[in-house]
């Protein structure tokens, strides 16, 4: 029996994530779900740059047009095999990918982060500032 | 399931190449791509771009010192710890104040939307125009889609949206203005427009900033008037007052005839 493949899913929200230099994938995907496209319409402007962008990725990502459960079926080896993905800031895609119940075989990681949320209701920005910038 | 390449002579090819594979899954099978290029900021880049005792003077201006990396931030292409450190390294706190400031309202609304926990798409308070909510529209009216609204400055501010995906802030909130109060268009029908085009489009920076224009996130609607384009855009933008015929009066003016009881 071969050994487990780590494959790493790319959201739209960081295409360049800090595991994706630090840690070591058998493969870098990303997918461009038509059922998402039509819940979120996208003008090619968009799916141009996001293209671009992972065509000058420091490691090779493979791309495609399906449903994530085909994809990841298709890529799928062996049961034990593990796919990771970087959290999306994203509410809407978040509740998405959850939705897909693709959950057993993903791994949630976390998103990039510069400033930590701080505790308590924030509804008007200056009042967020003075609790944050002293982060910085 | 589809195979998408991504590494063609051309930028022409890539297009083609994305129109077939993609095409019935884009609002725009005919579009075109910005001239705005998807990549990985170099740290030169970066240091011609943030330039913050600059942008603090100048952010409001169309031709002022903004750094145009929203599309590569929003993307994950560049980060903001690695912004703010690079501004902070070259300049005092103190005058990157502003700079830090902008930086942090993406994450004030993405904080706003996780410690609120409402629905994205709904008012999260009534507007504060004198009307109600199905008092506007649900669509965006054609007119606007294509650019061809009576005031040429928006006009112009739409081409860019739809031509090129990246939109300056302020010409942002003149748009949204002119969608909700001016036109009176529900902000939501604004929104997803504005999600469909720019490259740095992210629903909870989108939809709180149309919220705060409408009203329904902020204690009074946001507007603006050509006395103000003309301040801040007048040297690339046609301002002239009988090409922007709703848009050429007073503060005063304005508010009796968009809101309901002066509101």
């Amino acid at each position: 029996m071969s050994e487990a493949r780590r494959i790493l899913w790319l959201q739209p929200d960081d295409l360049y994530p800090t595991q994706l230099t630090d840690d070591e994938w058998d493969e870098i995907i990303y997918i461009f779900d038509p059922e998402w496209l039509q819940l979120r319409p996208h003008s090619l402007k968009q799916i141009q740059f996001i293209v671009e962008a992972i065509d000058r990725l420091p490691r090779p990502v493979s791309i495609y047009r399906g449903h994530p459960m085909e994809v990841l079926g298709s890529l799928r080896k062996e049961a034990s095999d593990c796919t990771a993905l970087v959290t999306p800031r994203d509410n809407e895609l978040s509740g998405y990918i959850q939705s897909l119940r693709l959950n057993d075989a993903l791994t949630w990681l976390p998103p990039a982060e510069w400033l930590t949320p701080p505790s308590g209701s924030y509804t008007r920005f200056f009042k967020y500032w003075n609790a944050v910038k002293k982060q910085i | 399931m589809r195979r998408i390449l991504s590494s063609f002579a051309t930028r022409a090819e890539l297009t083609t190449h994305l129109l077939d594979v993609l095409g019935e899954d884009l609002i725009d099978p005919e579009g075109l791509p910005s001239p705005i290029i998807g990549s990985i900021p170099s740290e030169e880049a970066l240091a011609l771009q943030v330039r913050p005792s600059d942008y603090s003077r100048t952010r409001n201006f169309y031709d002022g010192a903004v750094t145009r990396l929203s599309p590569y931030i929003r993307h994950g292409l560049t980060k903001k710890d690695a912004i703010a450190n690079l501004a902070l390294r070259d300049y005092a706190k103190s005058t990157c104040e502003k700079f830090l400031q902008e930086l942090a309202w993406g994450e004030f609304w993405k904080v706003a939307v996780d410690q609120l926990s409402f629905d994205l798409w709904t008012d999260i308070e009534p507007y504060k125009t004198g009307f109600e909510s199905n008092d506007y529209a649900d669509e965006l009216p054609a007119d606007i889609a294509k650019a061809e609204t009576p005031n040429a400055c928006i006009n112009h501010f739409i081409n860019d949206l739809t031509d090129t995906g990246y939109v300056h802030n302020h010409a942002r909130m003149y748009l949204a203005a002119y969608v909700v109060h001016f036109r009176r268009v529900k902000w939501q029908a604004g929104a997803r427009w504005f999600m469909t085009h720019l490259l740095d489009a992210d629903i909870a920076s989108n939809n709180l900033s149309w919220q705060w224009v409408a009203s329904t996130f902020s204690h009074k609607p946001y507007i603006f008037n050509l006395d103000n384009v003309e301040k801040y855009c007048g040297r690339q933008v046609n301002c002239r007052i009988e090409a922007n015929p709703e848009l050429a009066a007073t503060y005063e003016i304005l508010s009796q005839r968009l809101f309901r009881s002066g509101s």
